[in-house]
């Protein structure tokens, strides 16, 4: 890790893991077909539109930022992205959970739909793409599963295994159904409840929603 | 929307010849002040072990035709097969020769020939010391190119990464001096380029949270209803499935509203 050299503008472009990791499968995969930005690391509160050397100044601050290097691991990258919206928007697109946090207790099912607001004149709260939800650890799922949204893409996303060492895992899908491990070993020997975490992104909107999961043990 | 299709005229594959330096510490020299060490196997061969990152840079070995069998004829008729394609075949260079045999990682996917140069080698001297390599001084053999001096006493493999010197012969490889050995690498690099478009009216808005002013949920300037201003700090790039593949970063932000286009090269090297 290190802070990039900003006297010229350069772009440093590196595969994440997953990236070389779908690129060493060699099934086609690998095939960048789109692409989003986002904003990491900016601080809008240093913008200042009240500067008096004028408007081409408000954003000083910021332009001026040096960035750090890009990071092979995918999920800790274009966390903020940067979306498409009519001009004159004045609420931002924000994801309803219906939950600020999740306790279920082991065996115990969930079915969450994300619902997507100030998005498109609120004339919809689904997102016809779906959404993205990725748990932390997915070993305290018995079932992680993305259902509602069809494409083939969605539906590989959604087949995916997770092997080795990793045990994060994403689905696509409207409605995303949990449930509970029932596997008492990773409790280990004194704790009576394990967290981690969910990350919902609107496929559409980019909105983005964080809810921490907790699974507690079954003592009886 | 936060993601925009790429179309096929984004994509642009491109090949660039990379010439480095070949030797460690980014010099055209192997092991600065270093000594050829034995490796053990005979006095036949050695091998310089002394870069700066402890890395064997290069191996000299000797080689004869005729005579008792030895590790000298070994070297010999190992050579004649990578070049002749026949051990039993002799080689241009003649019947005894002191061969230069760079490491594989210092000379990439080839020496570069224009910079090659040899001086003495186990008490022989090349002259001159370095191949012609004009368009009509090349000739290919089992082994790829083949360069040679005008006084054919020295003979380069490029794509293999070897010299052969002609003369020596009968007692080991002897002294070495560093300077004596100069090359560059050569490799050729087959770049990605992805073109990021983002057209006036797209990328404005952002999620990020301090984008956001959180009591109200609205845009956190009321000029920003109108007039927002975004800063592009990385560039993701995706397949059909979301996967973010690679990722870029700029090297500081750029500032995107409705009345700028952002046009972004990105290259990925495999």
């Amino acid at each position: 890790m290190g802070y990039l050299n900003n006297a010229v503008i350069t772009v440093d472009a590196i595969l994440t893991d997953r990236g070389r990791e779908l690129l060493a499968r060699g099934d086609g995969s690998f095939k960048i077909t789109q692409f989003a930005l986002s904003d990491d690391e900016v601080d809008y509160s240093l913008y200042d539109p009240t500067s008096p050397s004028g408007s081409a100044f408000f954003g000083k601050n910021i332009e001026n930022m040096p960035l750090l290097e890009a990071m092979p691991k995918a999920t800790q990258n274009l966390r903020y992205k940067l979306t498409t919206l009519p001009r004159g928007t004045s609420q931002m697109p924000v994801l309803d959970l219906g939950y600020s946090s999740i306790t279920l207790k082991q065996g115990a099912t969930l079915s969450l739909t994300p619902q997507t607001l100030n998005y498109l004149g609120n004339n919809q709260v689904f997102e016809s793409s779906g959404y993205t939800v990725t748990i932390a650890d997915v070993r305290t799922m018995s079932t992680f599963e993305g259902i509602g949204v069809n494409t083939q893409a969605a539906q590989n996303l959604n087949a995916t295994q997770t092997l080795g060492a990793a045990t994060q895992k994403t689905v696509v899908g409207t409605t995303v159904n949990l449930r509970a491990t029932t596997v008492n070993t990773l409790f280990g020997s004194s704790a009576t409840s394990i967290v981690t975490s969910l990350l919902v992104v609107g496929r559409d909107s980019g909105a983005r929603a964080n809810v921490p999961v907790t699974i507690t043990k079954n003592t009886q | 929307m936060s993601f925009k299709r790429l179309e096929p005229e984004d994509f642009l594959i491109s090949t660039d010849a990379i010439v480095a330096p070949a030797f460690a510490g980014g010099s055209s020299n192997p092991t600065q002040g270093g000594t050829a060490a034995n490796s053990g196997i005979s006095l036949d061969y050695f091998t310089a072990f002394n870069g700066t990152d402890g890395r064997g840079e290069l191996s000299i070995a000797t080689g004869v035709k005729t005579g008792p069998v030895s590790g000298s004829q070994a070297v010999y008729r190992q050579f004649a097969n990578l070049i002749q394609g026949n051990a039993d075949a002799d080689l241009a260079v003649g019947t005894t020769f002191q061969a230069v045999v760079i490491d594989r990682q210092r000379f990439k996917q080839s020496i570069l020939p224009s910079t090659f140069r040899c001086g003495s080698i186990g008490g022989v001297a090349p002259n001159p010391t370095h191949v012609a390599t004009g368009s009509t001084d090349v000739t290919f053999t089992d082994a790829g190119r083949q360069f040679k001096n005008s006084a054919n006493s020295l003979f380069l493999y490029p794509d293999i990464g070897v010299a052969l010197i002609s003369g020596g012969g009968s007692s080991s490889p002897g002294t070495y001096t560093p300077a004596n050995i100069t090359a560059d690498s050569e490799e050729v690099i087959t770049s990605n380029y992805v073109f990021i478009r983002a057209r006036n009216a797209e990328f404005n808005y952002s999620q990020n949270p301090t984008f956001i002013d959180s009591t109200t949920g609205g845009v956190r300037y009321t000029d920003f209803i109108t007039a927002p201003q975004t800063f592009i700090t990385t560039v993701g790039l995706y397949n059909d499935s979301g996967d973010l593949l690679a990722v870029a970063k700029l090297s500081k932000p750029l500032k995107k509203d409705f009345t700028k286009e952002a046009l972004i090269r990105i290259k990925l090297d495999f």
